[in-house]
């Protein structure tokens, strides 16, 4: 049993933000506030509230950590929104393409994932070859 | 003097009123209590976090464990330095708040 603990002690991205501590306080919250919601609304709404819930929780954690008490991180921000807005035609080429690209290497890692992943559990993977016959 | 924020000091009350039953969701409940708005679990464990960190609570492991989920509840408490914070906190608002002249307005009927 206590391995399970500390399975899930370490579990997920609430552990790289916050100590075992705070993450399991975080999750007890969240787990009985996803109990209450599933006694009063339903399982389905219960499970997308509670994701909505952690990634908020999960966002305002990182947000907190970077303002971490310096000004100067705001003030850079306020720049960067400033001249987003002067720039706007420029600001929406660049960020598009960079959504684009983001977008494309996402999928080109999907692909390569989903290739990968046939056969796997072969000893000799490398060896395995795949004939594609086409109509002739 | 670096304050505190607004949030945080009533986190660290929260914590203070709850004495040894002070753990997520009743610290939670406590400010909701306190403030009459639902917060956020976000808005809330994200400057806990933060006192945490800054060592104005401490955190403690239970023996036993909580109702959910099996595993042990964490309760926090205020450290000296945390309950010095809180008293500067007191002791400025009170300052602040000295020689205020009336605010409701009397003419109004408030």
């Amino acid at each position: 049993m206590s391995d399970r603990r500390d399975v899930f002690a370490r579990k997920g991205l609430l552990s790289l933000l916050v100590d075992s501590e705070m993450a399991s306080t975080i999750r007890e919250d969240l787990e009985y506030q996803r109990s209450t919601d599933r006694k009063e609304k339903g399982p389905l709404i219960a499970a997308l509230r509670h994701a909505v819930r952690l990634a908020a929780t999960i966002g305002s954690l990182i947000v907190y950590a970077f303002i971490g008490g310096c000004i100067m991180i705001g003030n850079s921000m306020r720049m960067a929104r400033r001249n987003l807005a002067k720039h706007k035609g420029y600001s929406f080429i660049n960020i598009a393409g960079l959504a684009l690209g983001m977008a494309a290497c996402l999928f080109l890692v999907l692909w390569v994932q989903d290739e990968l992943s046939f056969d796997a559990f072969h000893k000799n993977v490398a060896d395995i070859f795949r004939v594609d016959v086409g109509w002739v | 003097m670096n304050y505190l924020t607004r949030i945080e000091e009533i986190l660290l009350l929260a914590v203070w009123k709850l004495r040894d039953n002070a753990y997520g969701i009743s610290i939670r409940k406590q400010v909701e209590k306190d403030t009459g708005v639902d917060w956020l679990s976000g808005a809330i464990y994200a400057p806990l976090n933060r006192l945490k960190k800054t060592g104005y609570i401490a955190a403690r492991t239970a023996k036993e464990s909580g109702e959910l989920g099996g595993r042990p509840r964490v309760y926090y408490t205020l450290t000296p330095r945390g309950r010095e914070e809180l008293c500067a906190v007191q002791e400025m608002t009170r300052g602040l708040w000295a020689g205020v002249p009336y605010l409701r307005n009397k003419t109004g009927g408030g």
